[in-house]
């Protein structure tokens, strides 16, 4: 094929170098924790087509994420030849390409001399782009509007120089104008240093290297997609699974996904999919994708190069106005209600054609919750924090308890940095015994939090899920156990919906989650007798919870428990 | 009084002695192999050669400063303690429970690490301490007692207290560690707010857990260590170095093992910022590039970069630790194609057995070591000093066959393209090091140490932008140097969690003066003179709403509202400076304020070496390929013994010695300065 093999080696190297660089700007000069703290942002850089070459990122829901949205771009507003040096667009509109209001995407081509050779991007999670509620999580929208601030592409720079006009309009409407401007000032930067390092790569090369080398990284990441994908059997894999509900009508949504191997290609269809919902849970196209090619890099060989031609193999089929691919004005900040179910839907199917390699579902859901108050001060603060449960038992083993998978990978806030700042005292936070799936392989353990509310009033808003689908055991494993949440006031428990919304707090208020477990894999009458020692010994698991998922005798119990 | 000074750096595969003579300011060195299950042995062995090779008394001897991987191996090998946890009533699962994040983001197999404590070993008290300090359940008796029983019945042979907000107020956990004390003689015990009085409850239990499970297994090194050291060297005072970069006396090394995790890396940043010093060099980037790993560290103003976010097998340790980025990437990396025909190097390793192909140990892939063989930058019977025969064919073959021939290359391109795909590796790491932290690479000196840094180091050099290369006098034990000249280090933190706006200034005088009593008496207990205590004041800031935090310096003196305000200007500016942008008007808080107890060990003082009329003597020539000659070029191969201060000369040009070999590229400069480090000089 008459390529340098080696320069392509260290221009491959260099170019996944440049997408590094953006981010650590971000990282580095960013205001906000959502960006600092949960890495919620991603770079990339682009060929003069528009098709993605490198990118950067640390969280699974990022992968791919900018495509669409340029894509939208060049043909829908800003077409290649009417770009100048200088320019940037930015936009954060779920119908032009996004998956929610808060990602603001922001693009600039890079020019040797007068001619295109990239586009680079960035893509930067707000802590506020406006709508009805703070922080732009409205749990009980029902339309897009009611979310925040939509922008469509726009130019908001020419010759390097940010529009004053566009950015009061934008600072006019969200909360904190401040740090949301301070962050989109961090992903210029980003552009601007994008730019400078793709040049010193073209005066290393030549133009016309530059180019070829972009269309091999492409051609070499196919190449090896295609290799992974001729792995796995050939054949059709069907799966469904639900999510409990959207948090404004209660009935279960369906996800339906039809997964065909061959032949070095994949088709993932999912035709039969719930319509798009009325709360806001729905996923637009570039979530959904985005989940489909975290699962099957997981399950492929995730050390390919991740760009366009690593998604070329793969044929994402969607009904437009289904929950996987949703239309204007359908809310959409929830999105991941939908894209951890599409994970674990993948995973159903990706394990009949792969038996030994694939686990059981994980827990499943991001689970946010949201406490507000005003402090006897006068000032209102808000605490926001997600937690995990247990992953599904792989083939081999078991599956760690409370520990991050799937399609987010979080870190929780320390409790004593919450009680150092919020009026909330935390009353117990452990391993939740017995809520692993049973199997050969048991699945990990949800876990239980409980925080009692010192505040004069207060609000509870959550994002959870699977409190009425349990996430799934596989070959003969039991299903994890499901998620659940209790509010006690007055020594009076309620139970509370996976998705409150406005839920009035009074002091001495306690809230108790309890998060998912993992579903277990195999049957649980083969599981090795030391495991069983060991999980009761450690309290993993109960002799209730072994009578009753086990089906072990009092006898047996007591042997193992001595 | 003797005047002499041990270092003795522990590693893997070999043990590295430095001596240095205070009175005449000579050094020596002596390299033994490792015994890495008696590590004292190896000691030993080296202090024994050293002693017979300089010809000095062993009462001469005042000073012996030691890395160690004790504390790594224990962790990394699963030879920790069994050891139990007391913590409070509802949190026994913190430790297990951890941070949530996957290192990995596609691996469906991994695994959580395996909590240092397990959950049947971990027991909870009822007791309550709020953030502000206030007790709001005292430890209640019976279930203290409990505790201690059930600790007692365990077999643990050592204990971990870690309560919530133990950094804002200490009674809980004395109180209990008293009880323990009293009803376990035997047992090692350790309360998290003695080692880390600092907020964030995972990471402080993390850290008191490793650190007494830690304590049986260093105890009992240590013993070995004093009784084997009595004899050979009665007069010399036994040292421990730290990954703060400071040392600790064999008492404080019982107490706070968990201070040794990065002992052996610390050593090396140390020599850099020494030889630093020591060269007008306030910038360098320390480049220790061995047979697995290359470990990358930066010197900045004199000062080495501290952080407290480091681990150890997936373990936290919330401790102040020079700041050491370890990459898997070494002269034992190994080539190969990847399932899209690309050329790869590393990160698998074909370490010290069975090593490259040219070893001849059974070792069948191609590595970085092969490729600069079969372009002739290595000699293949000059190799450990002659001790190792390399084959050239054996490599040449397999990169032929591994290599060259899928790709449709000769295999002299093949190997020339390793070594370009090795340095690409490479240059990303300096340029994450340097560069992306907001250091401009143009503003510092490489050091070039360990055994394949100064083969490649000119190259980087050149690519990333460095000013120049330094390669020091013996780079296979240079980190040993190092801990000649490290001072005694305590280090002492306590979380004040408060806006700048409500901060008491007599609360701020009383914390310090409280960490400031911790560190009198720590350098009372290590036996050192007043007039060399040197205490050192830093605050960790935030803007309020931010989960990270800016330590700044903490002015001497009385502290008034005038301090106050110089700290809150100092952090805007450290906030400037690192993160490129702060927020005057935004408020601001303090998150933990921190204290550094020196006890000034005096700089030894380096003989120059002297320089001669003719500085150069060349050996012999040799072909050796580099990219900018096009091929095989006629390079002049030097002696290292044989180069001295005042000489100078061109590139290309191979210079070989016993432990390494240094490549200088065509158009680059090399001179000896006076301690006899080359110093390379970029083009122009």
């Amino acid at each position: 094929m008459g390529i340098d093999t080696i320069g392509f080696g260290v221009f491959q190297n260099a170019l996944v170098g440049v997408a590094e660089q953006m981010s650590a700007i971000i990282w580095r000069t960013s205001y906000s924790t959502v960006v600092r703290e949960m890495l919620d942002y991603s770079t990339a850089v682009f060929d003069r087509e528009g098709r993605i070459v490198a990118q950067a990122s640390r969280i699974p829901m990022h992968l791919n994420s900018m495509s669409q949205s340029l894509e939208a771009t060049l043909t829908r507003a800003y077409p290649v030849e009417t770009w100048k040096p200088g320019d940037i667009v930015l936009l954060n509109d779920p119908y032009w390409g996004g998956q929610h209001l808060p990602d603001i995407q922001t693009f600039m081509p890079v020019f040797a001399n007068d001619e295109l050779v990239a586009i680079v991007g960035t893509l930067a999670h707000h802590l506020d782009i406006g709508g009805m509620r703070p922080g732009s999580y409205a749990g009980d929208a029902t339309e897009i509007f009611q979310e925040g601030l939509r922008i469509p592409p726009i130019k908001i720079a020419h010759n390097y120089q940010l529009d004053p006009r566009l950015i009061d309009l934008i600072g006019a409407n969200i909360r904190q104008p401040g740090k949301t401007l301070g962050d989109l000032r961090a992903q210029t930067a980003a552009l601007e240093i994008g730019e400078k390092s793709i040049l010193e790569l073209v005066e290393r090369f030549g133009v016309k290297t530059f180019c070829d080398f972009s269309d091999e990284a492409i051609t070499s990441s196919e190449r090896r997609m295609r290799a992974c994908l001729k792995d796995i059997p050939a054949g059709t894999y069907s799966a469904e699974f639900f999510v409990d509900d959207d948090g404004v009508v209660d009935e279960p949504i369906r996800v339906a996904v039809k997964v065909t191997i061959g032949d070095g290609e994949i088709e993932v269809d999912f035709t039969g999919s719930d319509r798009q919902r009325r709360g806001p849970v729905n996923a637009t196209l570039s979530s959904t994708e985005a989940a489909t090619y975290y699962v099957i890099m997981s399950v492929a060989d995730s050390t390919i190069p991740a760009n366009y031609g690593c998604y070329k193999p793969i044929r994402i089929v969607t009904e437009k106005g289904s929950v996987v691919d949703a239309q204007s004005p359908a809310p959409v900040v929830g999105r991941n209600a939908i894209t951890h179910t599409i994970a674990n839907v993948l995973y159903a199917a990706f394990s009949q054609a792969l038996p030994d390699r694939i686990p059981a579902a994980y827990y499943g859901m991001s689970n946010v919750h949201i406490l507000a108050g005003d402090s006897d001060t006068g000032s209102s603060w808000i605490f926001f924090d997600i937690e995990v449960g247990g992953w599904g038992a792989r083939p081999t083993k078991d599956g760690p308890d409370c520990y991050s998978q799937g399609i987010h990978n979080l870190a929780n806030t320390p409790i004593e940095m919450v009680e150092a700042t919020y009026p909330l005292r935390f009353t117990r936070y452990e391993l939740l015994a017995d809520s692993g799936g049973a199997g050969k392989y048991r699945g990990g353990l949800g876990v239980m939090r409980e925080i009692e509310f010192l505040d004069q009033r207060g609000v509870l808003n959550t994002q959870f899920d699977k409190f009425k689908v349990a996430p799934f055991g596989l070959f003969g494993g039991g299903p994890g156990a499901c998620g659940k949440l209790a509010l006690k006031t007055n020594g009076q428990t309620t139970k509370l919906q996976s998705k409150t919304v406005n839920r009035a707090l009074r002091p001495g208020d306690r809230l108790t989650m309890y998060t998912q477990g993992g579903g277990g894999f195999g049957d649980p009458g083969e599981r090795d007798p030391e495991l069983i020692k060991q999980d009761l010994r450690e309290q993993k698991v109960t002799p209730e919870g072994l009578q009753r998922d086990y089906r072990l005798d009092q006898d047996q119990i007591k042997e193992y428990d001595r | 009084m003797g005047t002499i000074r041990l270092g003795v750096d522990i590693g893997g595969t070999f043990t590295d002695l430095v001596l240095l003579d205070d009175k005449t300011g000579q050094t020596m060195v002596v390299k033994v192999p490792s015994q890495p299950n008696k590590p004292a042995d190896a000691l030993a062995a080296a202090v024994e050669r050293a002693l017979k090779q300089a010809k000095v008394p062993a009462e001469s001897v005042n000073l012996l400063n030691h890395g160690t991987t004790i504390v790594t191996n224990a962790v990394l090998e699963g030879n920790l303690a069994r050891t139990a946890l007391i913590t409070t009533s509802g949190f026994r699962d913190v430790l297990e429970i951890g941070r949530h994040v996957r290192p990995d983001m596609y691996d469906l197999n991994q695994d959580k690490p395996i909590p240092i404590v397990p959950r049947d070993l971990r027991f909870e008290v009822k007791e309550r301490m709020a953030p502000d300090g206030n007790a709001l359940v005292p430890p209640e008796p019976d279930s203290v007692r409990a505790a201690v029983a059930a600790a007692k019945a365990s077999g643990a042979t050592a204990v971990a207290i870690g309560f919530l907000h133990a950094y804002a107020n200490t009674e809980h956990e004395t109180a209990m560690k008293a009880e323990l004390i009293a009803a376990l003689p035997e047992v090692s015990v350790s309360a998290s707010s003695d080692i880390c009085r600092e907020i964030r409850e995972f990471e402080r239990i993390s850290t008191v857990a490793l650190n007494a499970a830690a304590m049986p297994v260093v105890s009992r090194y240590l013993e070995i260590l004093g009784e084997l050291t009595a004899d050979l060297i009665p007069k010399a005072h036994v040292l421990l170095m730290q990954s703060n970069g400071g040392s600790m006396t064999v008492g404080a090394a019982r107490q706070t093992p968990a201070h040794l995790v990065y002992s052996g890396p610390a050593a090396g940043v140390l020599a850099c910022q020494f030889i630093g010093q020591l060269t007008q060099r306030p910038n360098v980037l320390g480049f220790d590039m061995g047979g697995t790993s290359t470990d990358i560290s930066l010197v900045y103003r004199g000062e080495p970069l501290m952080t407290t976010e480091a681990d150890v097998g997936g373990y936290p340790v919330k401790l102040p630790v020079l700041d050491v980025n370890t990459i898997g990437a070494g002269g034992g990396s190994i080539a190969w194609l990847d399932s899209g025909g690309g050329l790869r190097v590393g990160p698998k390793s074909a370490g010290a057995d069975p090593g490259p192909v040219a070893y001849q140990q059974g070792g069948t892939e191609p590595t970085v070591t092969d490729a600069n063989l079969v372009l002739g930058r290595l000699i293949p019977d000059r190799f450990l000093g002659g001790e190792m025969m390399l084959d050239p064919d054996a490599a040449l073959a397999a990169i032929r066959e591994k290599i060259a021939e899928p790709l449709g290359l000769d295999p002299i391109s093949a190997a020339a393209g390793i070594l370009r795909i090795a340095n690409a590796n490479m240059e990303r790491a300096l340029k994450v090091s340097s560069a992306e932290r907001g250091y401009d690479p143009r503003d510092f000196s490489l050091i070039a140490f360990g055994g394949a840094g100064p083969v490649h180091a000119a190259a980087l050099a050149k690519e990333v932008g460095f000013a120049s290369v330094l390669v020091p006098e013996s780079p296979g034990v240079f980190s040993a140097f190092g801990l000649l000249v490290a001072d005694l280090r305590h280090d002492f933190v306590r979380s004040y969690m408060v806006g700048l706006d409500q901060v008491s200034t007599k609360m701020l005088t009383s914390f310090y003066a409280d960490l400031q009593a911790l560190g009198e008496q720590a350098l009372k207990d290590d036996g050192l003179a007043e007039q060399r205590w040197v205490f050192q004041r830093t605050a960790d800031l935030r803007y309020v709403g931010q989960a990270y935090e800016v330590n700044v310096a903490f002015p001497d003196g009385s502290i008034g509202a005038d301090t106050v305000a110089e700290v809150k200007s100092r952090f805007h500016g450290e906030h400037q400076r690192l993160f490129a942008h702060s927020a005057e008007d935004d408020p601001v808080e303090f998150v933990s304020l921190r204290m550094v107890a020196t006890g000034s060990v005096d700089a030894p003082t380096l003989r120059k070496q002297p320089a001669l009329s003719t500085p150069v003597a060349q050996a012999d020539t040799r072909d050796v390929y580099f990219e900018e000659a096009n091929g095989f070029t006629a390079c002049p191969i030097y002696q290292r013994q044989n180069l001295c201060p005042g000489a100078e000369f061109q590139g290309p040009a191979i210079i070989e010695q016993l432990d390494t070999t240094t490549v200088i590229h065509p158009g680059q400069t090399v001179s000896v300065d006076d301690w006899g480090s080359l110093i390379i000089g970029m083009e122009g």
